[in-house]
């Protein structure tokens, strides 16, 4: 079973997605594996609120497996499960309008920034986490002082845009594009040094 | 398919992403950029990418700076005036009195009402010296003369007329009072009272000064030219009235 796992890990998604097919539960809890956060981030991305995103997610999977006969390779396994998560998100806000509490909660706002912890992290996934975070920190640390500058009044000091622009004293355009390039520096140093999950 | 060149994206700026995912824009906007990202698998793989960076920053925060708590200030002699009570007996309010914002009004009152009589005194003194002094040390020089012009004969003559003046004892001139009188009159102060009645009788023999205002003579009373009301005529006209 050991020998099983870590031949699954060898393998491509690619592979994967043909072994899954062929009925194979390892292969696609491997793709899982590697790609649950990033379609978490996306999910949260898209709905902002994380008890969403881990819905979304989650559906999202769900969807995937159903039409792994469907995917044809003409695509990567990541776009692929990039754009059923996608679709998956915008399901679940047009469920969301339909629900009057969710416009309360909408209103209220303080949902939104409320994190649910996991009380049901192994030690490993701890450790990873922990890892992760000393990455960012990293990460966010080596950026340049103008782009570092621009993600922490976005991301600690939840300014807006315009706040941004209005006290740096710098187009709109220029910091939208400030913080685009800081996160996209941050995801290529943080994809240099993966975390490897035990 | 659209291929993504670098930063940008060939459906339009990539920097629309980050808008997106912090949740800006107006509604109409989003739901077009939603459409978009369901059928364009470049912009699909970009938004995956930068949502993935920003949420381990949003997860970095809220890890490692959220649960930092916020200090709380207090303020200790707010909680001790709260709970102290009250106190409303006569020497709080005396003490009250005396508390050191009065005291430095009242210590300022004085110190401004005794600076200002210093200033006073001061300032009074010095216009007196001001009206007297020059008097006293203005020595103003003699008018120019016609004596340099005039002859021996009669520069003789001037000089013996000041001669007599000096010989000759100094009398004070007499000027006349409001009244009148002379000074040396004036000055009688010692006569008895019955010459200054005489002297106003001759002056009310004088015809010049009939047109004057009698005087009233006080020891010649009449008691007809009185018409003033009297406690016998009230009690006269009680009298009758029964």
């Amino acid at each position: 079973m050991a020998l099983a796992v870590f031949d699954v890990k060898e393998k491509t998604d690619e592979q994967l997605v043909e072994l899954a097919v062929a009925g194979d539960a390892d292969a696609f809890g491997e793709i899982v594996r590697r790609w649950e956060r990033k379609i978490f981030a996306l999910c949260f991305g898209m709905l902002g609120r994380e008890d969403d995103a881990g819905d979304a997610a989650q559906e999202a999977f769900v969807a995937a497996y159903r039409n792994l006969k469907h995917f044809r390779g003409e695509a990567k396994v990541s776009s692929w499960l990039h754009r059923i998560a996608v679709n998956q998100c915008l399901t679940i806000k047009r469920r969301e309008k339909t629900r009057a509490e969710d416009f309360i909660d909408d209103e209220d706002g303080e949902a939104e920034r409320t994190f649910v912890a996991s009380p049901l992290l192994s030690p490993a996934r701890t450790t990873e986490k922990t890892e992760r975070l000393n990455l960012v920190r990293q990460a966010v640390g080596a950026l340049p002082s103008d782009l570092r500058q621009v993600v922490v009044m976005k991301e600690f000091e939840e300014m807006t845009f315009l706040e941004i622009s209005e006290t740096l004293d710098l187009p709109l355009s220029t910091v939208k594009s400030r913080l685009y390039t800081a996160l996209k520096q941050l995801r290529m140093r943080l994809e240099r040094t993966p975390v490897e999950v035990v | 398919m659209m291929l993504n060149t670098g930063n940008k994206l060939d459906c339009g700026p990539a920097d629309e992403i980050v808008s997106y995912i912090y949740g800006e824009g107006d509604q109409r906007w989003r739901t077009r950029f939603e459409e978009h990202l369901s059928n364009c698998t470049s912009c699909t793989d970009e938004f995956a990418c930068i949502a993935d960076a920003r949420f381990s920053v949003f997860e970095w925060h809220k890890e490692e700076f959220v649960p930092l708590l916020t200090p709380a200030i207090v303020i200790p002699y707010v909680a001790a005036q709260l709970s102290s009570p009250v106190d409303t007996s006569f020497f709080a309010g005396l003490r009250s009195i005396f508390t050191i914002p009065r005291l430095a009004t009242g210590l300022a009152a004085v110190l401004v009402t005794a600076g200002l009589g210093l200033f006073g005194s001061n300032y009074m003194g010095d216009t007196q010296m001001a009206v007297v002094g020059p008097e006293q040390n203005t020595v103003r020089p003699p008018a120019p003369t016609a004596a340099a012009t005039l002859t021996d004969e009669e520069r003789s003559a001037a000089s013996d007329e000041a001669e007599r003046k000096i010989d000759t004892p100094r009398k004070q001139p007499e000027t006349k009072t409001r009244r009148g009188r002379t000074n040396a009159q004036d000055r009688d102060i010692g006569k008895p009272l019955t010459a200054n009645i005489k002297r106003s009788a001759d002056r009310d023999a004088n015809p010049n000064s009939a047109q004057r205002r009698k005087a009233p003579v006080l020891n010649n009373f009449d008691e007809s030219d009185d018409r003033s009301l009297r406690l016998t005529d009230l009690f006269d006209d009680g009298g009758s009235g029964r």
